[in-house]
């Protein structure tokens, strides 16, 4: 965006090019922005008072079946949706609402998890649709842009304990997967949430031009793009750690291409980022793809030299894209 | 003007699809096709020359045992050359000077790594890091980029991090140091090494106004990195202080120190007007420690917990909230005032 130019410079210019009437009403003092480390530092800070606040609830009203629990998280819901509804413009009745909003999705997917016993995809899928409806009823900014995110992490999560199983979990990458289903899955979880972003870019003028739809969608956006960078790391929970244990060699497991999607993917939100003119989350989205690429070191399925050839055989098409690209008339 | 300020602005003139395409061409809202396809073509090719280089050193770690010892080291030590000539002929700040030396300065990195794995020397990591940082700085001064400075950063932080955080008590640098130093002063250390950095930074920032001239390591987003290095390291050097860790038990003096130097690093930052960055970074980092010192102080047991789960809850909310008014505040003003200079 051009800095120089403010929203009262854009008024005239688009009173200038006929746009917007001589006379139309003048433009009301600025909503608050907030820089993106205020908003990081209010949300972490939030998140952690909604897990500490939920554990003192639970102490205290000696919370522990899947009822109670389903009742707290509602109420808790309840309570955060009319203090962003009655309180709109008070920090600190904001960051009450986030603290109990967070709270009450804690119980309520402890409740899910309590409910669902030994299986991991049921509650995941049961959070991941909650997810969605915050993103709509929420009536505040970062709330919609975590359940965005929290809903995509959910969303993996599901189809990850669907497909390959519970009860391996830990052992997934001692088994063998073949390349397609790997990469079935992967694009079954990831193209859709990549899709819907490349869909809400393109249009953004036309549902910037519906101010309901813009208020739900533009911090969806920027939740699916954070998804796109650091939530791909739910695709592979447990895996991640393996390296830790490991003894002795694996099968082949094409899961283990997974971080390198993931890296793509990230480009491709580093693309998105650019397109909005966001320069914190472009630069989470290039932090986001190196780290796939250290995780791409450390997962077992396949031999470093494999992995070097494939690293060695990206770069290249990388570089040659770029070049020729460079030279296109 | 942000995107906030945009919805804003259509909502309250309730502009159609059209009229919404031209606000966002005015705004520069959005990238223009020629900076499209520069930020396509510099992406492509940043991420070939990592790519490339994260396969070299892969193959390295692999120690494939069909290429033998000194094929691997003609295969690092001739990607050197390769890089290092490719910058001579196209020096930066030409692009593919700039990114040849990046190539460089990974494949050092990679070249330190074949040089341990294949003799053993017993060094410690943090010494690669180290020696990495020093050996790879004429490549990065002679690069004129940004980019390179932040991997050069990150380099020097891992090295920092390994040896004031995991004190290896071995090495040269630890002859410097003797084990009366623990963890929380060594991370103060890494600290200050930070700070030393961010103070040239800024220096270079504004000989750079004054001279309308370009300074690399001066960029804003390096600035922001060095400093959210210092912070990180402080922020753990606290966090050690105020828990103790291994054989070292809590220590209140070190904890002291770090909660002076982060108030320290605020009130300059305050007093400079320059960006609030600084102190919603110390803000941070000194709301986490408050609640550290008060999980450490609570008593164990039920009503121990209780009180603790209930003031780290209350605490968190309040400084958050307090925070993000006292931040946003400043940064209208200091914006405002800005302007009318």
């Amino acid at each position: 965006v051009n800095e120089r130019i403010d929203r009262y410079d854009l008024a005239a210019e688009l009173e200038r090019d006929g746009v917007i009437a001589a006379n139309a009403p003048l433009l009301p003092p600025p909503a608050e922005g907030r820089p993106w480390f205020v908003s990081a530092l209010q949300g972490i800070a939030g998140w952690l008072a909604g897990l500490f606040g939920l554990g003192f609830i639970a102490v205290f009203f000696k919370l522990s079946d899947t009822g109670s629990f389903a009742i707290f998280g509602v109420f808790l819901l309840a309570v955060a949706f009319g203090l962003y509804r009655a309180t709109r413009n008070s920090a600190f009745m904001g960051q009450l609402a986030l603290a109990a909003s967070i709270a009450g999705q804690v119980a309520l997917t402890f409740s899910f998890a309590q409910a669902a016993k030994y299986t991991v995809a049921v509650p995941a899928a049961c959070v991941a649709v909650m997810q969605c409806v915050l993103v709509f009823v929420m009536p505040n900014r970062l709330a919609r842009t975590l359940a965005a995110f929290f809903a995509c992490v959910a969303w993996a999560l599901t189809l990850r304990f669907a497909w390959w199983g519970d009860k391996e979990s830990w052992d997934i990458l001692r088994k063998t997967v073949s390349l397609v289903p790997a990469l079935i899955g992967w694009a079954t979880v990831w193209i859709p949430v990549a899709a819907v972003c490349a869909i809400a870019i393109l249009n953004e003028a036309r549902w910037m031009a519906q101010p309901v739809a813009a208020r739900i969608i533009r911090p969806v956006l920027t939740g699916l793009l954070l998804a796109l960078t650091f939530g791909t790391f739910a695709s592979e929970p447990l895996e991640a750690l393996e390296w830790f244990r490991s003894t002795g060699s694996t099968p082949e497991n094409w899961l283990v291409l997974w971080p390198l999607l993931n890296a793509l993917l990230a480009l491709g939100a580093a693309f998105g980022a650019f397109c909005l003119r966001n320069k914190a989350l472009l630069g989470v989205a290039i932090a986001a793809a190196l780290l796939h690429v250290g995780q791409f070191y450390f997962l077992l399925g396949t031999t470093l030299v494999v992995k070097s050839i494939i690293m060695l055989a990206v770069g290249a098409v990388l570089v040659v894209a770029g070049i020729s690209l460079r030279h296109k008339p | 003007m942000n995107r906030t300020e945009l919805d804003g602005l259509v909502a309250h003139y309730r502009l159609s699809p059209p009229q919404v395409e031209r606000a966002l061409a005015l705004a520069g809202a959005r990238p223009t096709p020629p900076e499209t396809t520069q930020f396509v073509i510099r992406a492509l090719l940043l991420a070939g020359v990592l790519s490339l280089a994260a396969g070299v050193v892969f193959f390295i770690a692999a120690n494939w045992h069909e290429l033998r010892v000194i094929g691997r080291f003609v295969l690092v030590e001739a990607l050197i050359a390769l890089s290092v000539g490719l910058a001579f002929w196209r020096p930066p700040p030409r692009a593919i000077g700039r990114y040849a030396l990046l190539a460089a300065f990974l494949m050092v990195g990679a070249l330190l790594a074949l040089f341990g794995q294949t003799y053993q020397t017993g060094a410690n990591v943090y010494e690669l890091f180290l020696t990495w940082t020093m050996l790879g700085l004429p490549f990065v001064i002679a690069g004129q980029w940004s980019s390179l400075w932040a991997a050069w950063i990150l380099v020097l932080n891992l090295a920092l991090g390994l040896f004031c955080g995991l004190r290896p008590e071995t090495g040269l640098l630890w002859a410097l140091f003797d084990s009366a130093w623990g963890a929380p002063h060594l991370l103060l250390i890494a600290t200050l090494a930070n700070l030393a950095l961010w103070a040239v930074a800024e220096f270079l920032h504004a000989r750079a106004i004054r001279t309308k001239g370009f300074a690399p390591f001066a960029a804003k987003s390096l600035r922001r990195l060095v400093l959210a290095s210092a912070i990180f390291f402080a922020t753990w050097g606290g966090a050690m202080a105020i828990f103790g860790f291994g054989l070292y038990p809590a220590n209140p003096g070190s904890a002291l120190l770090v909660f002076a130097a982060l108030i320290a690093i605020s009130v300059y930052a305050w007093l400079r007007r320059a960006d609030v960055f600084p102190l919603a970074l110390t803000a941070a980092s000194l709301i986490l420690l408050v609640m550290f010192v008060i999980i450490e102080s609570g008593n164990s047991g039920e009503a121990g917990f209780l009180v603790v789960a209930f003031m780290v809850t209350v605490w968190l909310i309040l400084s958050s909230s307090v925070t993000a008014r006292v931040i946003l505040h400043l940064a209208r003003s200091w914006d405002a005032a800005e302007e009318d200079l």
